[in-house]
């Protein structure tokens, strides 16, 4: 038998938008499934107060009462979370089970935590100065000089991709040296030597390898992997492409 | 309360006809529908007239066309069959312009002006159909402003079974045949058949011959009576009915003996596609009163059940597409589904008759991948023929998350 999901009300006449990242949904199905693989910006549309008017009104979910009856709060948004999977009838039971304990968890993570995936998901949608506001969030909560040494430099290293993104180079560099400062992996450093050749150039990559005291073949493989970048053309309409990156740019820089 | 009423009437390529159900009667009677209140059936043509740019029917239609330089289409019926539009003076008209200008022209005669309003139920009764057909005639309904379970169509053989069995017991107790002379000398042969161990009854209605007679009177009453004796077995018939203006009692002295035989019933008249067509509006409402006791099996019939196994809130179920015993041309469903991780649809289909079940794949070429449960799917399936299902299949992409990739597939069972 096919495990297809008989779609029980047509698409919604008026979407349900998740301003944080100009996301319109148009369905309970495509509600859940955004929830379910975005838990950490959940919270935006949870707390939002038009959502029950929306999955009453276009989703014909009814028991709107029983929805505002669910205690929620910035940090508890899992019950109501859990309610909306359940009365869509999106997921099977089996996958219930397994969401209910990973809805259970993400309710249970810490602030930091929590905060830090959440910029991450910002980072994915390409929302990098919302995601930086994220990040520094998490550096100005208290505690966060005895959490483990890979945690605060992975917030400090998704802080720099997202400097980079919005072509700060030179705050881009600050932060994945401040990455590798903090945890000496060689993911960090290498993410940071990658950045150095981005925002100065060859010789001061250079120069930094050098100080690193690592070998020839490090440079050589940096200018192979880089050159590989370079050689990928822009395939298509050039200028339609260019519009793409602009608008994508200002909806990045958007608050 | 303004009165609404129940409407049949029969087109065909020669003439139109109309009844309304009479409560006070209890039965349906004809209408006359000519100016002057003087046929009960009048030329199923329409004439164009340039200047107002408005259209007649009927005999009005042959005079404005003779008099008054107006276009004639004689043809209205095979061109609304065919698909054919109606050109005029270099301007081309829809048939769902002119079907509908036809029916609210015809129908005004029997006081409805405002069809939306005061109609109950309106059928139309046809010789043949065909897709072209079936959609003219939808599009020109909604034309007239009659919302959906407010008009429908049905064929010439739907109708007789419904007038034979609003007719008392006696008259459809054994078979009952049909002569229906489509002109002077064209008659043809139906023969309905009730299957009394069934139930309710099953009905079904089969084409015997058809013959040419002659002009001739001495001579056509021999032929129809050789043509009677070709289509009749003795003991087998009830009751006959003559339907026509071709048929006159004044050559049919043998033949008429002939049917009348063994106590059976013989009926004559012009209207029984009309009145059956009115009855079947009936049967269209509350009033209905054939629901249970029979079920006519036509040749528009589907016979198979068509359905998609899958999930509804949570529950695995059978979800039914089409149910079969309804007519083609009106047997159409849609639906959306969220496919999981196939790459194809699985239909299953039963035969209304052995119960047997067939499932049918449908592969989903060149799907873009996605996640699981992130693909929506439109399908929608309607009949072409009675034979004839076609499966549409629309990729809806999932929101903004996943662009559709415009790709839809098609599937004829």
């Amino acid at each position: 038998m096919g495990n297809y999901l008989l779609c029980s009300h047509p698409l919604a006449g008026k979407p349900f938008y998740i301003e944080s990242i100009h996301l319109n949904i148009y369905s309970i199905e495509e509600l859940c499934f955004f929830l379910s693989t975005n838990m950490a910006i959940a919270d935006e549309v949870i707390l939002n107060p038009l959502l029950a008017e929306w999955l009453s009104e276009q989703c014909g979910i009814i028991n709107i009462k029983e929805y505002n009856s669910i205690v929620v709060s910035d940090e508890k948004i899992g019950h109501r979370l859990y309610w909306i999977f359940v009365k869509s009838h999106y997921f099977a039971e089996n996958e219930l089970r397994k969401y209910k304990v990973r809805i259970d968890a993400f309710d249970n993570t810490g602030r930091m935590e929590r905060q830090k995936l959440k910029g991450d998901a910002l980072l994915k949608f390409g929302k990098y100065k919302r995601s930086i506001g994220c990040y520094e969030e998490v550096f100005a909560m208290q505690g966060i000089s005895s959490k483990p040494s890979f945690f605060r430099a992975t917030v400090w290293h998704n802080m720099g991709c997202a400097y980079e993104k919005l072509f700060q180079t030179a705050r881009a560099v600050k932060c994945f040296e401040k990455a590798f400062e903090i945890d000496g992996s060689d993911i960090f450093r290498d993410s940071y030597i990658k950045a150095v050749y981005f925002d100065s150039g060859e010789k001061k990559a250079e120069e930094e390898i050098k100080k690193l005291e690592l070998d020839d073949n490090y440079l050589h493989e940096l200018k192979r992997q880089i050159s590989e970048i370079k050689a990928k053309p822009v395939t298509g309409d050039i200028q339609k492409t260019l519009n793409e990156w602009v608008k994508q740019y200002h909806l990045s820089v958007d608050q | 309360m303004a009165e609404s009423y129940f409407v049949g009437l029969e087109f065909n390529e020669k003439e139109i006809r109309l009844c309304v159900y009479d409560p006070k009667e209890k039965d349906a009677v004809s209408v006359m529908i000519t100016a002057g209140g003087s046929h009960a059936e009048c030329p199923a043509h329409m004439a164009y007239i340039e200047e107002t740019g408005r259209w007649k029917y009927g005999i009005e239609a042959d005079y404005f066309a003779e008099n008054k330089g107006a276009v004639l289409f004689e043809d209205v019926f095979d061109r609304v069959l065919e698909g054919r539009d109606f050109e005029a003076n270099g301007k081309v008209f829809s048939g769902e312009t002119v079907v509908a200008e036809m029916i609210k022209q015809a129908i005004a005669f029997a006081g409805i002006k405002v069809p939306a309003m005061q109609i109950e139920v309106l059928m139309i009764t046809v010789p043949k159909i065909s897709k072209y057909l079936t959609d003219t005639i939808e599009k020109a309904f909604k034309r007239m402003g009659l919302a959906a379970g407010q008009a429908y169509l049905q064929s010439f053989d739907e109708s007789f079974y419904v007038h034979t069995y609003y007719q008392k017991y006696e008259v459809f107790s054994r078979d009952v045949g049909l002569f229906y002379f489509k002109d002077d000398t064209t008659v043809q042969f139906k023969k309905l058949h009730s299957d009394l161990t069934t139930r309710p009854a099953t009905v079904t209605v089969t084409e015997g011959g058809m013959t040419i007679l002659s002009l001739d009177p001495d001579k056509k009453d021999q032929e129809f009576a050789d043509f009677i004796n070709e289509n009749v077995r003795e003991n087998e018939y009830s009751s006959f009915f003559l339907v026509g203006k071709g048929f006159d009692r004044s050559w049919s002295k043998k033949s008429l003996g002939l049917l009348c035989r063994a106590r059976r019933k013989v009926f004559y008249g012009t209207n029984l596609f009309s009145k059956g067509a009115c009855y079947a509006a009936r049967e269209k409402s509350s009033y209905a009163q054939l629901k249970h006791r029979s079920l006519f099996m036509g040749s528009d019939l589907v016979r198979k059940n068509i359905g998609i196994e899958l999930l509804s809130e949570g529950i695995a179920i059978y979800h039914p597409l089409i149910t079969a015993g309804i007519n083609w041309y009106e047997a159409e469903n849609e639906c959306d589904i969220i496919l999981n991780d196939e790459r194809e649809l699985v239909f299953r289909v039963s035969s209304l008759e052995d119960g047997k079940k067939t499932n049918y794949s449908m592969p989903l070429t060149d799907l873009p991948e996605r996640p699981a449960k992130a693909t929506r799917l439109n399908i929608r399936i309607h009949f072409e023929a009675a034979d004839q299902c076609v499966i549409d299949v629309k990729d809806l992409g999932f929101g903004e998350m996943f662009e559709s990739s415009g790709l839809s597939w098609k599937e004829v069972l």
